[in-house]
Parts: C-alpha cells; sequence; structure tokens
C-alpha cells in the first residue's frame, strides 16, 4: 500500500470515527416523562467529588432530582464535577441555565455555594451536607444536614451485638465531618451495648481520642487496594463487622472479606447496598441510610407549592430523614431480642434521652 | 582505546574515564570525591539512632513471623524497642562510615552497601512504630507486595517505553483501560483468562495511539501520553455511568483470580506466603521483572531497542528500521502496563471501581527515575512506594502518634530525598522524547 493510499485510508477512518462520534451525541435525549402535568420549574444539581453514579452519596441526591422530574414533570439540569476546581464554575452555569433551585451536594461546596448565593440573590440553593455560613448574607440558602450519628449508633449496637468475637472495624473514605459523624456514633453505638451488657467491645478505626481510619489521602474515594489493606488488617485483627464509610470502596471490602475466607460482614453507607449492588448481598448485614432522594423531592415539592424557605432541614431518625435498612439476608440471623432493643434504642434517640456522640 | 559510549552510558555504575593509552606516558584523571552519599546516609543514621534509639519506646515489641494457622509456626521475636532501634542506629552508622571511607577513596558506594542500609532503615520504624504490640510481618509484606502491584507493572512498562526512545506518560490510561478491561470481559464472559488477554489488549491498544501519534505523526510525546490518560478516564468513566453502574451484576462482578500456592514452598515461615501463595498476575510479575532485565541487558532484541533510544541516527545507519522498533516496543510496553491494569481489577479487588488507577501510573514514572530506569532498581523503587502505603495503614491500626498524611507523604519525600542524595546524576537514554525523523 503506498503512502498516498495510506494516508487517505486512515483520513477515512478518522472521519468515520468522528462522524460516530457526532451521530453519538444527537442520539435522542433521554425522553421526557409521559405525565400530562408539567411544571414551570427548574431544578439543578452539581455534585461533589465523583459521578452522579457513585451508587451512593451523589448518587441519591440525583435520584431526588429525577424523581421530580417524572412525578411533578419540573426541567432539571446538572452538572458532575471531576475535582473540586469545578465546584465554582459548575454552579455559575447552574446561574446562567436560570435555575431555580439549585441543589449542591455535598461537605466540599460549602464555600462554593455561599459565595454563589451572596452573589446572586435572585437565585435558590440548597447546600446538601453543608452548612450556611451567614444567614443575613444569604437568605436564599437552605442547608439540608442529616444527623447520620443517630443511625450510626444504631448500625453500632447491632454490630456489637452482632459479632461473636467483638471486634469490629471502620474506615473512612476522607478526613472529614460528614464522614467522621457516621464513624463516631458507629463507635458509641457499641460502646453502649459494652456498657449494657459489660462484654468489651474492641472498635478498630473510629476516629474517638484522635487517629482514626481512612484510605490513601490523595487517593481517598478511589483507592480500593488501600481499603482492601485497612479490610484485611481489620479483620485479622479480628474484626467480624466492617463499616466502609467510603462510598464505592465497599466492593474492596467485600473482597478482603472473600479472601480471608471468614465469616466477616460489611454494613452499607448512604444506601441499602443490598439491593442496589445484589452481588454483595450475603455480605451487607444492614445498611445507615442516608435518605437523600425524598429529601430532595420534598424539598422541589414544597418550594413548588409554597415558595422557598431557607429554613435548614435536618434528617433524622424522627423524620425518616436516615434510618438503617431492613436486614436482608441476615434478617433471621438477628435475634428478636436485638431488634427490640434496636427500637428501643430509636425511640430513645428520639425522645432525646440518648445521646448518639457520647 | 576510549570505551564505547552506549557501554558507558547503559552500565549500572559510571565507570572512571580512562584516558587514551599508547600515545604518551599514561595520565590518570583523578575523580572528584562525591561526599553527597555518605553524607545523606549518615545525616538519616544519626537521626535514625537519636530519635528512635536514645529517646525510643522502651516498651517491647513482639515481631510475629508466622500466624498459628500457618503450617510452621515460629515463635515470636520479642526485643526491647529502644534498645533494638539503638543497635540498628549503630549499625546503620557503621555503613555510613564505609560510605565515606570509600567516598574518601574516590570510589563509589555500591547498591549492596544502600539497600540494606534501606532495609534498616525500615526495620527500626517499624520496630518503634510497633512498640508494646505485635507486629505481622507476614502481613506487612503482603500487603506492601499488593499495594505495589500496579506500579511495579506500570515501572516496567516506562522502563522498556524510555529505553526505546518514547517517553511513555500514558501509563496512567494504560492501567484504567486495562483494569476496565479485565473487570468487564471478565463479567461477560465469566472467564478470566479472556479478562486477562481483554487487559493486555486494551494497554496495547492505549501504546497504540502513544505510538502512532509520536512516532509516525511526531507529535510531542508528552502531550500525546496526557492526552491518553484524560481520554482513558473519560472513557471508563462514560462507560461506567451509562452501562456498568445500572447493570453491576452483569457488567462489573468477575470476581478474583485464584489463589495458587506452590505446594511445599509456601509453607515456608515468613517467605512462603508472601512469594509463593500468590495470583498468577503476582507471579508473572515476579517472572517480568527479571525477564525484561535480561531481554534489555543480554539478548540482540535488547541491544537493538537500547541502541534505538540512545542514538537512533546510529542504528538506523546500521540497519535498524527505528520506527518499527519504537512502535513495537512501546505497544509490548502498552500490554504490560495493560495487565498491571488487570491485576488491579480481577487481580485484587474484582469490580472496576471510577478512576481506580488514581495515580499509580505517573508513581510508575518517579519509580523508572528512582530505578535509573533499570527494572530491577524500578521494581525496588515500586516496592519502596507500596510499602511506605501499607506502613501508613498499619501505623493507624498499631495505634501511632504519627500523623497519617505525614506518613502519606513519606514515599514523595524518599524519592526526593533518594534522587538528589542518592541516585545522583541520573542521565536516561539520550534520545528519549525525542522522535525521530529520517533523513
Amino acid at each position: 500500500m503506498n503512502v498516498i493510499t495510506r494516508k487517505r485510508g486512515l483520513a477515512g477512518l478518522a472521519l468515520l470515527g468522528a462522524a460516530g462520534l457526532l451521530l453519538a451525541g444527537c442520539s435522542a435525549a433521554p425522553t421526557a416523562s409521559s405525565t400530562a402535568k408539567s411544571v414551570d420549574f427548574k431544578g439543578c444539581a452539581v455534585s461533589d467529588e465523583g459521578s452522579w453514579q457513585d451508587k451512593s452519596f451523589n448518587e441519591a441526591a440525583y435520584e431526588g432530582l429525577m424523581k421530580a422530574k417524572t412525578d411533578l414533570g419540573i426541567t432539571t439540569a446538572d452538572a458532575e464535577s471531576n475535582s473540586t476546581e469545578d465546584f465554582d464554575p459548575n454552579l455559575a452555569q447552574m446561574v446562567s441555565a436560570k435555575c431555580d433551585l439549585t441543589f449542591a451536594v455535598g461537605f466540599n461546596l460549602i464555600d462554593p455555594v455561599n459565595a454563589a448565593a451572596a452573589a446572586n440573590p435572585d437565585f435558590n440553593f440548597v447546600t446538601i451536607d453543608g452548612s450556611v455560613t451567614d444567614a443575613a448574607k444569604t437568605p436564599n440558602l437552605k442547608a439540608i444536614n442529616y444527623s447520620m450519628a443517630q443511625s450510626s449508633y444504631l448500625a453500632g449496637y447491632l454490630a456489637a451485638a452482632y459479632s461473636t468475637s467483638k471486634v469490629i472495624g471502620t474506615y473512612g473514605g476522607l478526613d472529614i465531618p460528614a464522614v467522621t459523624e457516621f464513624m463516631e456514633g458507629f463507635y458509641y453505638g457499641a460502646k453502649a451495648y459494652e456498657k449494657e451488657t459489660g462484654t468489651a467491645v474492641k472498635v478498630l478505626g473510629a476516629p474517638v481520642g484522635g487517629g482514626g481510619t481512612f484510605t490513601d489521602p490523595g487517593k481517598s474515594f478511589g483507592d480500593t487496594e488501600g481499603a482492601k489493606t485497612i479490610s484485611a488488617g481489620q479483620i485479622a485483627d479480628g474484626a467480624d463487622v466492617i463499616f466502609p464509610v467510603a462510598g464505592g470502596l465497599f466492593s474492596a471490602t467485600a473482597e478482603a472479606i472473600k479472601e480471608s475466607g471468614k465469616p466477616v460482614v460489611f454494613i452499607g453507607v448512604d444506601k441499602n447496598i443490598a439491593v442496589t449492588s445484589p452481588e454483595y448481598k450475603d455480605l451487607v448485614l444492614t445498611s445507615v441510610e442516608k435518605r437523600m432522594t425524598q429529601a430532595v423531592y420534598d424539598v422541589i415539592d414544597d418550594t413548588i407549592k409554597n415558595g422557598f424557605s431557607s429554613k435548614a432541614y435536618l434528617g433524622t431518625l424522627e423524620n425518616d430523614g436516615t434510618d438503617l435498612s431492613d436486614f436482608g439476608a441476615f434478617d433471621s440471623k438477628v435475634s428478636d431480642e436485638i431488634k427490640d432493643k434496636l427500637k428501643t434504642l430509636k425511640a430513645g434517640i428520639i425522645d432525646g434521652s440518648i445521646d448518639p456522640l457520647k | 582505546m576510549v570505551e564505547s559510549t552506549l557501554h558507558e552510558r547503559t552500565g549500572e555504575e559510571v565507570t572512571t574515564v580512562n584516558a587514551t593509552q599508547g600515545l604518551a606516558a599514561p595520565v590518570a584523571i583523578d575523580v572528584p570525591r562525591s561526599w553527597k552519599t555518605p553524607i545523606v546516609l549518615g545525616v538519616l543514621a544519626l537521626i535514625w539512632l537519636i530519635c528512635f534509639g536514645i529517646f525510643g519506646d522502651a516498651r517491647t515489641v513482639a515481631f510475629g513471623w508466622s500466624d498459628t494457622s500457618d503450617a510452621i509456626v515460629l515463635p515470636d521475636f520479642v526485643v526491647n524497642s529502644k534498645t533494638f532501634c539503638l543497635t540498628i542506629g549503630i549499625l546503620m552508622l557503621a555503613i555510613a562510615v564505609v560510605a565515606t571511607w570509600l567516598a574518601s577513596q574516590r570510589r563509589k558506594v555500591p547498591m549492596w552497601l544502600i539497600i540494606p542500609f534501606g532495609v534498616l532503615l525500615v526495620w527500626s520504624l517499624v520496630g518503634w512504630v510497633g512498640a508494646g504490640g505485635r507486629v505481622p510481618v507476614e502481613f506487612l509484606l503482603t500487603g506492601a507486595l499488593a499495594l505495589s502491584t500496579p506500579v511495579v507493572f506500570g515501572a516496567l512498562s516506562g522502563v522498556i517505553g524510555e529505553r526505546v526512545g518514547v517517553v511513555n506518560i500514558a501509563i496512567e490510561g494504560q492501567l484504567l483501560i486495562g483494569a476496565f478491561a479485565a473487570a468487564v470481559t471478565g463479567s461477560i464472559t465469566g472467564s478470566l483468562t479472556l479478562g486477562i488477554i481483554a487487559a493486555m489488549i486494551g494497554g496495547a491498544l492505549v501504546s497504540l495511539v502513544l505510538a502512532a501519534f509520536s512516532i509516525v505523526y511526531l507529535v510531542d510525546q508528552v502531550i500525546v501520553g496526557v492526552v491518553l490518560n484524560a481520554l482513558a478516564i473519560g472513557i471508563t468513566n462514560f462507560l461506567y455511568a451509562s452501562v456498568l453502574n445500572d447493570n453491576s451484576a452483569e457488567y462489573n462482578f468477575p470476581g478474583t483470580l485464584p489463589f495458587l500456592p506452590i505446594p511445599f514452598l509456601s509453607d515456608i515461615p515468613v517467605i512462603g506466603g508472601v512469594l509463593f501463595n500468590q495470583r498468577i498476575t503476582t507471579y508473572a510479575m515476579f517472572v517480568l521483572v527479571p525477564l525484561v532485565y535480561v531481554v534489555l541487558f543480554k539478548t540482540k532484541w535488547g541491544l537493538r531497542i537500547r541502541a534505538v533510544g540512545e542514538h537512533p541516527l546510529a542504528a538506523d545507519t546500521v540497519g535498524i528500521n527505528v520506527k518499527r522498533t519504537r512502535f513495537w516496543t512501546v505497544t509490548v510496553a502498552g500490554m504490560i502496563a495493560g495487565l498491571g491494569g488487570g491485576a488491579l481489577t480481577i487481580g485484587s479487588v474484582g469490580a472496576f471501581v471510577r478512576e481506580m488507577s488514581a495515580g499509580q501510573g505517573y508513581i510508575a514514572l518517579a519509580a523508572v527515575i528512582l530505578g535509573r530506569w533499570n527494572p530491577w532498581l524500578a521494581a525496588c523503587a515500586a516496592l519502596l512506594f507500596g510499602f511506605s502505603r501499607n506502613f501508613r495503614i498499619w501505623a493507624g491500626q498499631a495505634g501511632s502518634t504519627i500523623p497519617s498524611d505525614l506518613i502519606a507523604m513519606t514515599p514523595y519525600l524518599v524519592t526526593l530525598i533518594a534522587v538528589a542524595g542518592l541516585v545522583g546524576h541520573a542521565r536516561g537514554p539520550a534520545a528519549a522524547g525525542r522522535p525521530y525523523i529520517k533523513q
């Protein structure tokens, strides 16, 4: 094949590739819902570092937005952030898209969303897992938070009760309050079991009294190998229930469990892992749910009906914003006694007699 | 006789230059004394002696060589942490003194002194952190090996690529695509062998693009590599979001390669479990490191590869097809990196997680330089990175007071110190990074 033919051939291939890419972009957009009603409301969301399909945190918020789209008929727009530098531009993009309500998903967006809310007083923002730094300056910013310590407390108690070796472990994907709240609640729940029954319970990796086990700071929620090593180490130290607070890294923990050959289980976070990832359901004791889907939907619904309110929303055991999911494959293995005890603890937390962070 | 430039530059140690003989009376040229290495060794030895020996922890530390479940159970080595660190500190100081003497003799400090120094350094650090508890030696070693596997593969790929003259920045992308291909193919076909083959093909595809653009179309190699990394991240993220996430049971659940213990050797107390009870990807790594060294330095092809990387014009004059050699060598390098990516998924955790290569491709490049473009040393450097990652995890578990972030910083600090102090004048293949344009 001489040079000219080869060049033409390569050019043809390149043209084919470019055409394919173009046509893929021209493919039909996801069809809008078939419900007759449609409301003139645009709900938008900016993700934390990661994607809308991380099987936990960001995905739950995104699903709330999509549910509002199908059920309430709103239009939506969204922006995935790949790194912290994308936060400000993504929020600005939502403003220029004339969004009626923009959700900033995640703790890392606190500063960008407060700045965006202050700079754009005509647009409304919601920060999930964040806080309003100066309510007077930003009446257009609402905060959605969750008392994850409450449901993690229940999880800790359950783990301590279920465990035979009375050694349980936890680790986090990033050393931020949103993550450590899970781990602290877990610790105190386990210690509550210890106080009550008098059996010593060892909690590995909890950030109480300094320290706490986290994955490689540079790799955080993508550190599969580190997560697996951490889990293997905790299993080698005798842990038979592990609580990985690290997004999608529970798959690495599951692999460590399989490799050890021991009957260890893990507890999921944010969503019911036994349902979203059924291939792991035999290892999932329960999940500590952060019901962001419902919260996002409710806030959109409320804003459409009653207008924007900057009153902070706190998801608790009481308003079903967070809770333990069902025990799935382990329902028969958790005794009725423990189930009743969990109900009592839940009531105690709701009425304030039990503090999940003590 | 002036020794050939090729031999001089690709040898591991810089040989002293001999003046031309036979013309007049031989004139010996004195090589200037290099005090860098002894100073670094001495300072480190003193710091270690003072911090961990004199101000050390007086509790006992038990080095646990075996688990109760092993075939041969060795008793733990229990020793007082302070005395242990003092002894090791003195040994390290002795090595530093020997290095000083060698430097005063204008001789280079050999690697077989530096590597034991490093081992002693690590051992005393472990002994200090583990004071008051038990040090699970086998766990530390297996963990270090597991954490360094993809970096070793990446480093081998980098060494081969740079030796032939193509800077392979796209190792990160090759690892990622290899991991993705292995996970998805393994899930769909149910066969892990096909997964491994798919991983190698995936890595080769990425390197084919790199080769095509940098060798044939003369685009800057570094730029192509960086773009390929971004492309790999984009493609895998897109496919993960659109296909894998919703159907994870069908497309992202390949399982993992089985462990293949070698009958008698895997029962050896400490190293048995580490070296002889591994998956096929780790065994492949054990084989590839010496294989790459032998091929590069002891065979005809290796000589041609290195010639192309050092002086392509000379190689071309002799009759070696420079472009073809570079093209195929880069493809092989891509296959090795792809295999490393496969080790990330089906060789370790099974399912694919977004951006799971997490910068290890770039660390592999650092390992290549730290290892002075030598497969053995690059693999050692990669092991060092893997060990420090494992050390951070274990130190946290052992309740060490050293802040976790500080430990996470150590491998990069070590690279800086090592490259500045120990590696010395690191000269890579002369023609690396420059495309060859045939006149």
